[in-house]
């Protein structure tokens, strides 16, 4: 199914606006891939300084999407943005392994937040043009997303330059709407 | 961790009737497919399993915990992490195609320490595809006759399916046997679950340990820099 007929038959169901949390690392490209699903311009991107909001409307669906800046110093007010949240994406950096672990820290505690229970998690394996690919398990292993039993978890390459995997992104994160995990 | 911890808790304290089953299988074999017979869900364009997708449904008076994982080269490294919690193996093959990699996978998985001796219970799928092998071929594929003897003895069952004409009883009837054989022994796999689960979280703790103080020192290194 494409994503428009998803997208349709979504148009009946009673939950029509979805909010997805967008949260990675500063330069892992979040605001980027919002552009590009939002088919805007991608010059002129600076880092976030506070958070965007995109909302990408499509037969009377609308998914809200609340880019996050990732900067460290920004990274203590994501908590203010989880109330509510359908779906969490996490945007990684695939070039800059070096940071593998230190992304993973903060999505293992963003993982632990009563809010964030269930929730189907997207991550985005972006700038896969860059990357010597890492392996999807490395990249599972290194963000720790094994441990995560209790809801869906998808991997997905990306390149938000180029687009390539960012529609199979969202996708995904349509078909698992509202399939919050079992609470415990 | 949190969440694996949480999950090692709840594992030795299930009751008789929680099991958890594992959809493994080579990548685009039909796992989702049929996990989406099970769940009761439209077999729509189903899209590759980067990761796990996790679904609950009752059988035989038991709650089942359902994991469908990526079988995808790339993603089947993640496989072993969840062995321990898992009592028996749905192993999904695409019988239209050539079985030599699917033969490798199913070996490779038997042969680890937690899978061994555990119920496999195994589909040949697609049989809709005119080049599909029976489950005679597949068997003699896979080479199971001489699985069934060595790695720990795995109690096998071969069935034939079709994602996109078998019914959901007619899966969950194959899935009967997997609950069947399981429940035989059910105390043994429960223990031996248990500890398996405590080995895992041991080595998952010890690797947290050490990424912990990897991040730790490379963001003082930073600091360090910075204060130059
Ligand atoms: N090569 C390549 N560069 C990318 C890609 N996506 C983003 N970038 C670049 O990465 C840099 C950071 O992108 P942003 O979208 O600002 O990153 P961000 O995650 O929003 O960063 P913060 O707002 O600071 O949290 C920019 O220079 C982008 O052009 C990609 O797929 N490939
Ligand atoms: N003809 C036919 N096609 C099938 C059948 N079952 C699944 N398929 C198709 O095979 C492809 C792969 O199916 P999936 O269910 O995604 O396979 P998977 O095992 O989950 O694959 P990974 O997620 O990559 O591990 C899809 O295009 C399905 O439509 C079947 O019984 N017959
Ligand atoms: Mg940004
Ligand atoms: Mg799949």
């Amino acid at each position: 199914m494409g994503l428009l007929s998803m997208l349709r038959k979504f148009k009946s169901a009673p939950q029509k606006e979805v909010r997805m949390l967008v949260l990675g690392l500063d330069n892992a490209g979040k605001t980027t891939i919002l552009k590009k699903l939002a088919d805007e311009d991608l010059k002129n991107i600076t880092p976030t300084q506070g958070f965007n909001i995109k909302s990408v409307q499509s037969s009377g669906f609308k998914l809200n999407m609340w880019d996050i800046g990732g900067q460290r110093q920004i990274r203590k007010y994501w908590h203010h943005y989880f109330d509510d949240t359908d779906v969490l994406i996490y945007v990684i950096d695939s070039a800059d392994q070096k940071r593998f672990e230190e992304t993973g820290d903060e999505l293992a505690e963003l993982l632990e937040e009563a809010k964030l229970q269930g929730v189907p998690v997207l991550i985005f394996a972006n700038k896969q043009d860059l990357a010597t690919a890492a392996k999807a398990s490395d990249i599972a292993t290194g963000l720790n997303l094994h441990t995560i039993r209790d809801r869906a978890w998808q991997i997905q390459p990306c390149s938000a330059l180029n687009g390539e995997g960012v529609k199979d992104g969202l996708d995904w994160v349509l078909k698992h709407i509202g399939k919050k995990g079992k609470k415990k | 961790m949190f969440t694996l911890l949480q999950t090692l808790v709840r594992g030795c304290r299930s009751t008789p009737t929680d099991l958890t089953l594992g959809f493994l299988g080579p990548g685009s074999a039909g796992k989702t497919s049929i996990a989406a017979v099970i769940r009761g869900e439209p077999l729509e364009e189903v899209s590759e399993t980067i990761g796990q997708d996790v679904f609950h449904f009752r059988r035989k008076k038991a709650n089942i915990t359902a994991y469908d994982l990526g079988g995808g080269e790339r993603i089947r490294g993640i496989w072993e992490r969840y062995y321990a919690e898992i009592h028996a193996f749905v192993f999904v093959v695409d019988a239209s195609q050539p079985l030599s990699e699917a033969r490798e996978v199913l070996w490779n998985m038997l042969k680890h320490d937690f899978v061994g001796g555990k119920p496999v219970l195994i589909m040949a799928n697609k049989q809709d595809v005119d080049t599909a092998s029976s489950a005679q071929l597949v068997s003699r594929e896979l080479a199971i006759s001489d699985l069934a003897s060595t790695h720990g003895k795995s109690p096998f069952q071969l069935v034939e399916v079709c994602a996109i004409h078998s019914s959901k009883a007619g899966i969950l009837k194959a899935i009967d046997w997997l609950i069947t054989t399981l429940l035989e022994d059910f105390e043994g796999a429960t223990q031996r679950r248990a500890k398996e689960m405590q080995q895992q979280a041991e080595v998952e703790a010890k690797e947290m340990k050490e990424k912990q103080e990897r991040i730790r020192k490379r963001r003082e290194e930073r600091e360090r820099k910075r204060a130059l």
